[in-house]
């Protein structure tokens, strides 16, 4: 059974409500205490664009805008996996929080959960709907 | 931000994200009424903020001030942009992005109280 092509919409808006919220979190981090946490706050700042990216990208039907969504979504959940691995592993790697580390906790796991989201609804939502 | 304004927001924001959340497992497209709710949602964080400026202005200095002008700024666009989606799309899941942004308004309310603490005298930052 496809996925309802609304269920997409609601989850660019909450890709777009983690966009806000990684953007508010990496500006004030890198404009006040950059050299503190340098890896943690780059991370911050790569995954606002990711956020923006998919939640952009998954509000379009066209093919460009599925690869980047489909893009945006696997490089968020490697990502979450990777750096909350690490940051289990090697704290002292992140001496401040980023939004995916410990898998999003801070965040409760929508960060881990997002991207397998837009993964399911991508793959089975594969029609583009008529614009 | 205060207390009583932290406990003001975020049960405001969860009877939204409440109300919501039935209206959209009952299947429905957000009424006018739900959008309502949400601007009234809206005033209470509109006000909040506005205390919280105040509140600055009058010589309060939390531990970090930029973060604390940085949710004063994201908090307020939330609702208006769920608000946006649930009326684009008529759908139940225009509906749930209202829970959403109400249940991230009692977030950011519980995030605002703890950055609005001002900064422990001992840690010397």
């Amino acid at each position: 059974m496809p996925a309802a092509p609304g269920a997409g919409r609601l989850i660019a808006a909450l890709y777009a409500l983690f966009a806000l919220a990684a953007t508010g979190r990496a500006v004030v981090q890198i404009a006040t205490r950059f050299s503190a946490a340098p890896l943690a706050y780059t991370l911050t700042a790569v995954a606002a664009v990711i956020y923006l990216v998919a939640a952009w990208a998954l509000t379009r039907t066209s093919a460009v805008s599925r690869r980047l969504a489909w893009a945006a979504c696997t490089i968020e959940l490697v990502g979450v996996v990777c750096v909350g691995t690490l940051s289990l592993a090697t704290p002292s790697l992140f001496p401040d929080d980023t939004v995916w580390s410990r898998y999003g906790s801070g965040y409760g796991y929508v960060p881990l959960i997002l991207p397998v989201a837009g993964l399911v609804w991508l793959a089975r939502h594969r029609q583009a709907p008529p614009s | 931000m205060t207390t009583t304004w932290t406990i003001a927001v975020a049960v405001a924001g969860l009877l939204l994200a409440g109300v919501a959340g039935v209206v959209a497992l009952l299947r429905r497209a957000a009424p006018l009424a739900l959008l309502g709710l949400s601007a009234a949602v809206e005033a209470v964080v509109l006000a909040a903020v506005g205390a919280c400026v105040v509140g600055l202005l009058t010589g309060h200095r939390p531990a970090s001030t930029a973060t604390l002008i940085g949710y004063l700024i994201g908090a307020p666009l939330v609702l208006p942009f769920a608000a946006a989606v649930a009326v684009e799309e008529r759908t139940r899941w225009g509906t749930a992005a209202l829970t959403a942004g109400g249940v991230a308004v009692a977030v950011l309310a519980a995030r605002l109280h703890q950055v609005w603490q001002p900064a422990l005298p001992a840690a010397g930052l």
